[in-house]
């Protein structure tokens, strides 16, 4: 957009010139025009490598010493592109100076700031600079590259690197198969992302309610939240609900508890009789928007969840202002980095929140749902890498207990102790990040050694309740077209939520508009992929 | 680009000189005109050829050379899809709001301030009035969230003072429209009167003499002297500003949208953005831009056609 701002520019230098050489300046009129065009889609010639835009590091200053010990051969040199963990933070670390001893390898890495990710990466890709590894978001992407054959089969060499193989073994590798029987891509997970339906236990207590296990239970408690001053102060600024939009698509998962007890959730899917079935246009879907719509009108949900940003909803939960939402099972636990906890005790010491279950409803009610075992980052090797084997062997060391664990945590007796059962971190969250601990998440999975037994009861507890999807490990090749059905779903949906009348038409003129829009090829993808996954 | 001039203004003298003479004689001028033209050529001309991408299916790993031709495919891929005429139409309805409102704006406000007796304060006023168009539009969005913000926004207050219910203008797409049109005046105000006022400093004083002796009052001496005197650098600027009419603001739109209102705040550039770069469509995203362009192109041949109609000097 740059470009385009500075094509027109030019032209108001062009409009300063005297009126001879008429035609030479229709020209140039009609070429600022279009390079003001073209450089909206023309992403090689004009739009530079990440490199400017990302801090690219190399740890050349450390000659592996381990090498130079026992006369092995020189490091291998591996060029990385991975997403940016923390920002600002350069990799000349101990942590990668530690894989780099461990894997006799030299890594140059560049990390791509997390926005807009995927772009700068195929644009890098793009124009001839290849990584031997890189790290992909979307399974829209990783199937892109597959198709063109960018990415190394990893399951083709699952003999060399046992730890790897070990990595997903309990279903992972499963979900990460391809069509062709190979695995890409090593999925990064968190559990953090998992949700389940929280209330304000104070309020609760105030209010003289119960935790509600039935929808009727959950809109007596959203309506005294909302309405009945559950903080005290003689104001109407409380809300049961609220959400956040992101990119111009709005988030539904914070709603989960009540599409859920009418058996359905919003962007996923449903297994109805052996077939899939897209959860957003089920009947269901239709009492749940219903259900919402009245709350709205009952000023249950805050009118601004759709104009505000994750941080401004995340203000909004430590502030007080939203009572029953369904929402990242960490932030009722204190010992969490980047926990809700403490800044919510610190605005209002009374401040309790206690978990919730599944809503029963007149539907068959459904759980929560949690993160796609395909993880929300991934991890390949390119096919065109001169250095497979180093980049099996840092993935398979990064794999392996040793590995995980120091990223994990750093190094036993500096970065942590270890007292009987429990672990303690002996360094702050700022110089974790800055010794690189997490910094480069290849094959990472994620250490519950130190968490509070609160923690690793919610955990559970999310996995309990947590919505067993049928397509997770699904991937299809028009997946591309579900990011733009689910932005179109997103708005259909906020629009029947705030509607002042009957929503039923809305909602058939959104589920006709949705299977023509390719939700019907979609459903059927899927239905395929579906069944021949489970033929195997 | 003062070539051009120089070498209209040809004196006779020339003959004793080389067969190169006008180039030669004009060197230095030339030699100063090109860096100008490199970067014409470099950053404007060469990146041309990616318009190729629109017609065809564009694999960014094949490259343009290897990709596959497939002629007008993508065009009418692009016209044939379900939001581009909803798409189109808020583009252009936003765009002429902008220019409805957008563009007398800053002519009123250098009119006015053209009348202020105390240089001193208008000063003031002009540097506070374009101090504004050097914030981003994310902050601008921050700035009014803030105060539109139903809960806690100042905007609630008012509405509380008045005994009504705060309501989220944000997300009513008819609030949303107005909302965008105001703060896109508010920021780029104080900017587009400093043209103007420049402008009317050319004005020839001894006409508001002469308007005075002859009984003209501040309202005559404007609209008889002020306005036709810069008549030629409105219809100047009117022509641009028709130029840029697909244009109806990026980034203002991108960070100021919701879903709520995305029916109606969806413009090209943002479509463009979010399915085509974003979800890597580059084919189509190219030919969104060069329809685009085309119309654009069209839209300132168009204006500039009238304004010769009418008389005016227009751009060439």
């Amino acid at each position: 957009m740059l470009q385009h701002a500075q094509g027109w520019e030019n032209q108001k230098e062009v409009v300063a010139l005297p009126n001879t050489y008429k035609k030479v300046m229709l020209v140039a009129i009609a070429a600022s025009v279009l390079a003001g065009c073209s450089s909206n889609g023309n992403s090689e010639s004009s739009v530079k490598p990440s490199s400017s835009s990302s801090s690219s590091s190399s740890s050349s200053s450390t000659a592996s010493p381990a090498a130079a010990e026992s006369g092995k051969e020189a490091p291998t040199t591996l060029k990385l592109a991975v997403i940016e963990m923390y920002p600002g933070v350069s990799f000349d670390n101990k942590t990668t100076h530690y894989i780099e001893e461990k894997t006799n390898t030299k890594l140059e890495i560049t990390a791509i700031p997390g926005a807009d990710f995927e772009n700068k990466l195929q644009i890098m890709l793009a124009s001839g600079d290849k990584p031997d590894i890189i790290q992909i978001g979307t399974d829209a992407l990783e199937m892109k590259f597959t198709k063109s054959g960018l990415l190394l089969p990893l399951n083709a060499s699952f003999d060399k690197t046992p730890n790897l193989q070990k990595f997903g073994a309990d279903g992972i590798w499963d979900a990460m198969k391809h069509s062709d029987g190979n695995i890409y891509a090593i999925p990064i997970r968190g559990s953090a992302i998992d949700n389940i339906p929280i209330y304000r236990k104070d309020w609760l207590d105030k209010l003289g309610l119960k935790v509600p296990t039935t929808i009727d239970e959950y809109y007596a408690v959203a309506d005294a939240f909302s309405n009945k001053d559950p903080d005290g102060n003689g104001k109407k600024d409380t809300y049961a609900l609220s959400g956040w939009t992101a990119n111009g698509g709005f988030d539904l998962s914070t709603s989960d508890q009540v599409f859920g007890a009418y058996g359905t959730l919003p962007n996923s899917w449903l297994l109805q009789d052996g077939k899939l079935v897209w959860g957003s246009i089920v009947p269901g879907a239709l009492d749940a928007l219903k259900f919402l719509n009245k709350m709205y009108k009952g000023k249950m949900i805050d009118p601004e969840f759709v104009t505000d940003n994750s941080a401004r909803f995340k203000d909004k939960v430590l502030k007080g202002v939203i009572g029953a939402p369904v929402y990242r099972y960490f932030l009722m636990d204190s010992s969490n980095l980047n926990n809700y906890y403490e800044p919510l005790k610190q605005n209002n010491p009374n401040a309790e929140f206690v978990e919730g279950g599944i809503l029963k409803g007149p539907g068959e009610s459904v759980g929560f749902r949690m993160l796609t075992r395909r993880g929300w980052l991934k991890t390949a090797v390119l096919n065109s890498s001169p250095h497979v084997d180093a980049a099996l062997r840092v993935l398979d060391f990064l794999a392996s207990d040793e590995g995980n664990r120091y990223m994990n945590y750093g190094e036993e007796g500096v970065d942590y102790k270890v007292e009987g059962d429990l672990l303690t971190k002996t360094i702050t969250d700022d110089q974790m990040k800055q010794e690189g601990i997490g910094q480069l998440r290849l094959a990472f999975n994620a250490l519950y050694d130190q968490t509070s037994p609160r923690y690793r009861e919610l955990f559970d507890y999310a996995h309990k309740i947590g919505y067993k999807d049928p397509a997770d490990g699904l991937v299809v090749e028009n997946n591309t077209k579900q990011v733009e059905l689910d932005q179109y779903t997103g708005q259909q949906y906020v629009k029947m939520i705030m509607s002042d009348g009957p929503i039923d038409n809305l909602f058939a003129d959104y589920v006709a508009e949705w299977k023509k829009r390719g939700g019907d090829a979609l459903t059927q993808a899927f239905n395929d992929a579906y069944q021949e996954k489970n033929k195997k | 680009m003062e070539t051009v001039q120089t070498y209209k203004r040809e004196e006779p003298a020339t003959k004793r000189l080389s067969r190169l003479h006008p180039i030669y004689k004009d060197r230095h001028l030339y030699l100063m005109l090109l860096p100008g033209l490199l970067f014409f050529i470099v950053f404007k001309y060469v990146p041309l050829y990616g318009i190729v991408i629109a017609f065809q299916d564009y694999d960014i790993f094949r490259g343009i050379r290897e990709s596959e031709w497939v002629g007008w495919d993508i065009f009418k891929e692009v016209f044939a899809y379900s939001d581009f005429w909803v798409i189109l139409g808020n583009t252009l309805q936003i765009s002429v709001y902008k220019i409805l409102f957008g563009f007398p704006a800053p002519i009123v406000v250098a009119l006015l301030l053209n009348e202020l007796g105390n240089r001193y304060f208008k000063k003031y006023v002009q540097t506070i009035l374009y101090l504004p168009h050097f914030i981003s539009w994310v902050v601008i969005s921050g700035i009014v969230l803030t105060i539109m913000s139903p809960t806690n926004g100042v905007l609630s207050i008012v509405y509380e003072w008045f005994g009504m219910e705060p309501k989220n203008l944000l997300a009513d797409p008819t609030a949303f429209r107005i909302i965008l049109v105001a703060s896109d005046i508010w920021k780029d105000l104080g900017w587009g009167t400093i043209i103007y006022l420049a402008a009317l400093t050319q004005v020839d004083p001894s006409l508001y003499e002469a308007a005075t002796v002859d009984g003209a009052g501040k309202w005559k001496q404007t609209w008889h002297i002020t306005l036709p005197g810069i008549r030629n650098v409105i219809v100047l600027l009117l022509i641009l500003r028709i130029g840029l009419l697909m244009n109806a603001g990026f980034e203002q739109i991108l960070v100021m949208q919701n879903s709520a209102v995305l029916e109606v705040s969806e413009i090209l550039d943002t479509f463009v953005f979010k399915f085509g770069l974003q979800q890597g469509n580059y084919s189509f995203a190219t030919a969104v831009g060069l329809f685009n362009s085309a119309i654009a192109l069209i839209l300132i041949l168009g204006a500039q056609w009238i304004s010769k109609k009418f008389g005016e000097e227009g751009l060439m």
